[in-house]
């Protein structure tokens, strides 16, 4: 018995020593001879690896608007027989952008002018938008509507003041602060 | 004494030399891809513009990846991604901070991440030999978006299943 198993042991370690030498003779001679794929050559199976990652992009609701300078409206002529002229300005611009759809600016004061004392506001719209004239009060209006997926630089403002006869002369004036919102429509 | 050891030495060598069959092929190929750090889902949010201006690019580098390219001849990294419904821009580069001496590829230029695009290359050139043949790079992600591709809110986040893959060039 126990020469039989010991027979066995012998024959089965020179037959795993003669593959391991076969094998390993095979590997090695493999990557030294074996000449590079041609170019485009489809890979065999297993001669690739392959590592995956999962990349969300998300992007949010953008909306932003900014105004370029403050501006002063003085009025002090009239033409006999009519009221006091308005005064206009044009120097102010807003700048916007926004990737969302159907915007609107709205625009109001933080409190109301003088009784006889009024503002008005014209904005130009951007591309697709559309705008009128609007006297603001502290209630906010619409200036600009049908803003979609834009971003627009000096855009012009054009303020006209107006006073009528009832109006009592202010010294240096009344300051007012103007706010522009874009929020959906 | 003897015959017990005449016994078991047959029996041991033989088990030594099967393991030895098994192990040194394995050894002799192995090439490995995998990260060093990060790799995980990642999320790029674009979410801040100046008024007047497109939005501003999202960035993300917090994946590094490393390579083993030991096929025995020169390698290349390759990349490509399935977004279905893509909305917005996304881009990468890898970014390979050191160099040995014998170099470790050719860093090619930053990528644009389209669903469905072939296997583009991100690396190529790996040497087939140390310390070539292994190195280490940080994935640079970039995603954009300008105001006319809208927002997440109104078309849904992209999702992309972005793969790399390391094989003979």
């Amino acid at each position: 018995m126990y020469t039989i198993l010991t027979s066995y042991g012998w024959k089965c370690a020179w037959i795993a020593l003669f593959l391991g030498l076969a094998s390993n003779s095979t590997s090695f001679s493999a990557s030294a001879q074996t000449p590079p794929p041609l170019p485009n050559a489809i890979q065999m199976a297993g001669s690739s690896l392959t590592l995956t990652q999962s990349v969300t992009v998300s992007v949010q609701e953008i909306n932003e608007i900014t105004i370029s300078s403050d501006v002063s409206l003085t009025i002090d002529t009239a033409t006999p027989g009519t009221g006091p002229d308005a005064a206009n300005d044009a120097s102010a611009s807003f700048n916007l952008t926004t990737n969302g759809t159907n915007k609107k600016i709205v625009g109001a004061l933080d409190s109301n002018f003088s009784s006889g004392i009024s503002l008005k506001a014209l904005l130009v719209a951007p591309t697709g938008g559309s705008s009128s004239e609007q006297t603001l009060s502290n209630v906010a209006v619409d200036l600009v509507n049908g803003i979609t997926r834009t971003t627009a630089t000096n855009l012009s403002i054009t303020y006209t003041a107006e006073a009528t006869i009832n109006a009592a002369p202010n010294g240096s004036g009344e300051s007012r602060t103007v706010t522009l919102t874009l929020m959906d429509n | 004494m003897n015959r017990q050891l005449q016994t078991i030495f047959p029996r041991f060598l033989a088990v030594a030399c099967i393991l030895l069959v098994v192990a040194m092929p394995l050894r002799s190929q192995a090439q490995e891809l995998r990260f060093n750090s990060g790799g995980g889902p990642l999320t790029l949010t674009v979410q801040s513009a100046t008024a007047g201006s497109e939005p501003v690019d999202a960035l993300d580098n917090s994946s590094e990846i490393f390579w083993d390219a030991n096929f025995g001849v020169p390698a290349k990294m390759t990349v490509s991604t399935i977004a279905p419904g893509q909305n917005f821009d996304l881009y990468l580069l890898l970014s390979v901070p050191s160099q040995g001496a014998g170099g470790q590829g050719v860093v090619q230029p930053e990528v644009q991440l389209i669903d469905g695009m072939l296997d583009t290359d991100l690396l190529t050139g790996i040497p087939s030999t140390l310390p070539g043949r292994q190195g280490f790079g940080t994935l640079e992600y970039r995603a954009s978006a300008t105001v006319s591709d809208g927002n997440s809110t109104e078309l849904g986040d992209d999702s992309h299943i972005v793969t790399f893959t390391l094989l003979a060039q």
